[in-house]
């Protein structure tokens, strides 16, 4: 009785937990993009979340109908503008100067650092001139205010900086930018959150995109189809997984082997320890690497079948524990890594793995009962054709480790519906707009840098955006100040009657006569202005400067002369290239390394080679797979490699200790253990195969084909081989 | 209370309410005026049917209401029939809007400190003056047949015309209240913006030309 109360204690408490941890805000999951890249470039890819100027998409509206189309797109057009500030930064159609109202209030607040002061008699005619436009019939609210504010009219300079920044080789028409010879609209819009943030996006869609003929495009509307994608393939792979996990319980009903899913609560668990261990570890766990480390973990599950279906035999732990050594081995050297992202991912997959095995030690050793089950009456029948069909897989792995090589174009994980793919490139092609080139100054020595950009860009006449374009440097914004200071302001105000006096107090408090005397901006203080080039993610410590190069010869001139320099195309390139670089010699290292453990475990060269005809195996039909069906082979497929490598020299040790140890042993529980591991991996991973997604096919279709490589290698090349080199040898 | 003391209270409490509401009305339908058809509209601007061109100095009292600020201004204006049009404002500052059916110049100051802005009709759809200042002009065409399309018109006194848009969403003016001199030039003009803003405008030296000059 106290400890059925004591169970459910325990179970409140722990129902009590779970339930608190999942309504909690999950600080320990990481979902962020600067894990991809090693820590020095971790900040420049933050750029696309953090910095408002890559915010910017554009609608597309697709004219068929004139009068209904034009319509819609001044209907668009108002929808935007109704927007509140925190849905929508600046929308490029059908302008008004009273929408610039906001940002002109600091904008001529800044007049006096940015020019001296004009003389009285011009500062004069400049408030006369005010008064006779504020005399039009302005019918809004906002130019008056604009006219209170901005007397001198400093809302031209800013105007004249936005249209340098948003250059679109497109006329305007009817107040938007127009293609006649395609009949399309294009509004720029520019966001006022960052692209991860699907959900602001997707209702910002519901009511923007009046029709289907109006489209999205840029880099929200890029996130959220790539994330509605995979929600679609996840759907998919959902009902798959469903027809296969039935699929295999039938085969376990059927086989009278049902015992064998309760290997599945020790993966589920070592899972958990695995996640635990990593928070502990690292303060949180990236969702990349619970999604591929569970995978890598559930890799583990072979040596649970294998101690289940040989429980008899003494030397399945020691089989088992050279599988899992040889796996570590690869795993510690991706551990060397420097994207974090991957260090954390092998350290998530070591502790899973490590507790895996201990779990299934402990079970089959203390509750031998538990889990040990019979194995099936199979074996493998070696003929000449599979021996000669492993030797073809082997060999074509070393044709494919000389021509494959992997595509790190990351625009190729770019999912786009054929629509949106059309109205992009047109997009693209008839805008004219190249990647931008950034670099990242901290506040400190912001005006100094980057008017040392600047005055470089002016003269190679590259289009250029920073800090420097909108406050001169630090000694002229003092001089400027000064001129405002010394001049005093009753030199105008005495000409001003009391009701003009009253119409230009806003002009008058913060401009001419300011109430505290003004210091230089030096990249302190916040400007609404200057919100798009400024880390927005609310420390404001960094700024970035921009350069918009017109072809690849000034781009290179801007490489040249600013090496740390790069475009968001390069940024998303650096972790497929880095990988590409860090696993060109790392999985030689692996490779070694875990042939160098067989040779001490078997301390035959015969043996070890034999133990490798899966791996290569596995290779080889991936790579005759991507060339009989023309596969696209990406980094993604290099990580599939990377599991096909950890499971392979499992299935290899297995299946030769039946050679080297096991002597007169039975070898079916190594045949049903390894038919059921392979079996397991491809009802896994097949489900991939549906998904339309790149990374998720090219995932799938590396398991898929690697794992049938390795089986098959496994079960016929290891025999076939032995035998052949047994003849051989003895030949010999 | 007793009933009779009821009675008078009821009464008194009546009379005034009564009274007031009789005056109201009245008062309203002084300010509303009577409607005027299409063709009594083109007799009271006869004047303006055949000429070509309508030109004429202007003096003007902006009212901003939400500041209670008045800003008086003096100008001209020339209209060259159908669509080309002057609009210079000479005092305070001087600021001159000419608008054609391409294109639209603003030229504001004098001398080498003048601003020339030009824009194309057709990339400037949404500017709000520019669009006010075409709906005024558009109005100062004195078309009858056009006006009465787009506007109710009332007569509120004998010389004394109240014009209110069919469609105050689509028109810059909430309504426009002319008055004309005895020989049936504009003399005075009442525009009441949308925003809330009043523009007053007494117009001098009027000057016509005939089609034929």
């Amino acid at each position: 009785m106290k400890s059925l109360r004591l169970c459910l204690w325990t179970g409140w408490v722990s129902l009590f937990l779970t339930c608190s941890a999942i309504a909690a805000p999950p600080k320990w999951f990481d979902s962020s993009h600067s894990t991809f890249f090693p820590p020095s470039l971790a900040k420049k890819i933050s750029v696309h979340q953090f910095y408002p100027v890559f915010w910017w998409n554009f609608i597309v509206v697709d004219i068929q109908d004139e009068t209904r189309d034009w319509q819609m797109a001044t209907k668009v057009c108002d929808s935007l503008k109704a927007l509140p500030p925190e849905t929508v930064i600046r929308s490029e159609c059908q302008q008004n100067l009273g929408e610039l109202r906001g940002v002109l209030q600091d904008w001529s607040q800044d007049y006096s650092r940015r020019h001296p002061r004009p003389s009285d008699s011009a500062i004069l005619e400049k408030l006369h001139l005010a008064l006779a436009k504020a005399s039009l019939p302005a019918g809004d609210r906002n130019i008056t205010s604009i006219l209170q504010m901005d007397p001198l009219e400093s809302w031209r300079e800013l105007r004249e900086l936005a249209e340098n920044r948003l250059k679109i080789s497109l006329e305007r028409t009817r107040g938007f930018f127009y293609s006649a010879a395609n009949h399309r609209i294009v509004i720029p819009v520019q966001l006022a959150f960052p692209p991860p943030e699907t959900a602001k996006t997707r209702k910002f869609e519901e009511l923007i995109l009046a029709g289907p003929n109006v489209n999205l495009v840029g880099p929200h509307s890029s996130t959220i189809q790539n994330e509605e994608q995979i929600m679609r393939d996840m759907q998919r792979v959902s009902n798959v997984g469903i027809v296969v996990l039935v699929l295999f319980g039938a085969i376990l009903v059927f086989t009278r082997r049902l015992r064998l899913l309760l290997l599945l609560p020790p993966v589920t668990l070592a899972t958990g320890i695995g996640v635990l261990g990593t928070i502990v570890i690292f303060g949180s766990i990236h969702g990349l690497t619970l999604s591929f480390g569970t995978g890598i973990i559930g890799m583990a599950l072979d040596y649970g079948l294998n101690g289940a279906l040989n429980s008899r035999s003494p030397h399945t732990w020691k089989t088992n524990l050279f599988g899992l050594l040889t796996t570590l081995v690869g795993i510690f050297v991706l551990m060397m890594s420097s994207i974090p992202l991957l260090r954390q991912l092998m350290v998530f997959s070591a502790i899973g793995l490590l507790a895996a095995f201990g779990l299934f030690y402990a079970l089959l050793r203390f509750w031998p009962g538990l889990l040990a089950t019979e194995p099936l009456p199979l074996g493998p029948r070696p003929r000449a054709w599979k021996t000669v069909l492993t030797a073809t897989l082997v060999l074509s792995s070393a044709f494919g480790l000389i021509t494959l090589r992997p595509h790190l174009d990351m625009n190729q994980f770019n999912f786009q519906d054929p629509r949106t793919q059309e109205v992009s490139n047109w997009f693209l092609k008839s805008t004219n707009l190249k990647p931008p080139l950034f670099r990242i100054h901290e506040s400190n020595d912001l005006l100094l840098s980057t008017h040392e950009e600047k005055t470089w860009s002016d003269a190679a006449h590259i289009n250029f955006e920073s800090a420097a374009n909108y406050f001169p440097a630090t000694e002229i914004q003092l001089a400027n100040l000064k001129t405002w200071s010394d001049a005093g302001c009753t030199g105008i105000t005495q000409h001003l009657s009391a009701m003009e006096q009253r119409f230009f107090q806003p002009f008058l408090q913060t401009q001419l006569c300011p109430t505290a005397s003004l210091q230089a901006w030096n990249g302190n203080v916040p400007k609404s202005y200057l919100a798009h080039i400024r880390d927005s993610n609310g420390f404001g410590s960094s700024w970035i400067s921009l350069w918009f190069p017109q072809s690849t010869e000034d781009e290179a001139a801007v490489r040249a002369k600013y090496p740390d320099a790069v475009s968001l195309r390069d940024m998303v390139a650096i972790f497929p290239q880095t990988l590409a670089h860090e696993l060109s010699w790392m999985a030689p290292l692996a490779l070694l390394l875990a042939t160098a453990l067989l040779v001490f475990y078997y301390r035959s060269l015969r043996h070890t080679l034999l133990a490798l005809i899966p791996f290569f195996g596995g290779f080889g039909l991936v790579t005759l797979a991507t060339y009989a069906f023309h596969f696209d082979t990406s980094f993604i497929s290099v990580i599939g490699l990377v599991m096909v490598f950890g499971f392979s020299f499992d299935y290899g040790i297995f299946v030769t200790d039946i050679h080297v140890v096991r002597g007169g042993e039975t070898p079916n529980g190594v045949w049903t253990a390894l038919a059921f591991a392979a079996f397991t991996m491809v009802a896994g991973f097949t489900p991939l195969l549906f998904c339309q997604h790149p990374v998720l096919i090219h995932l799938g279709r590396t398991l898929f084909f690697g794992t049938l490589g390795t089986y098959f290698s496994a079960i016929w090349g290891i025999p076939g081989a032995a035998s052949v080199m047994s003849k051989k040898w003895r030949k010999l | 209370m007793n009933s009779r003391k009821w009675q008078i209270f009821i009464g008194l409490l009546i009379v005034p309410v009564g009274f007031s509401s009789f005056v109201g009305s009245a008062r309203a339908a002084e300010m509303r005026g009577s409607p005027i058809s299409e063709s009594e509209l083109a007799k009271q601007l006869k004047l303006y049917e055949s000429v070509s061109s309508i030109e004429a100095s202007f003096v003007q009292v902006k009212t901003l209401a939400e500041m209670g600020f008045q800003i008086k201004s003096e100008g001209y204006f020339k209209i060259v029939r159908p669509d080309h049009i002057l609009w210079e404002v000479r005092k305070p500052g001087k600021v001159r809007v000419t608008l054609d059916p391409d294109q639209i110049r603003i030229e504001s100051g004098e001398g080498k400190d003048m601003n020339v802005q030009t824009l194309k009709r057709s990339e400037a759809p949404s500017d709000k003056t520019t669009q006010n200042l075409s709906g005024l002009v558009a109005w100062l065409n004195l078309d009858a047949k056009v006006l009465h399309s787009q506007y109710d018109v009332f007569q509120t006194a004998k010389q004394t015309f109240r014009f209110a848009p069919h469609d105050l969403k689509a028109g810059p003016f909430r309504s426009i209240e002319m008055t004309l001199a005895d020989g049936g030039q504009m003399r005075h003009l009442v525009i009441q913006e949308t925003s809330g803003d009043t523009m007053e405008l007494t117009f001098t030296h009027p000057k016509l030309t005939r089609k034929s000059e």
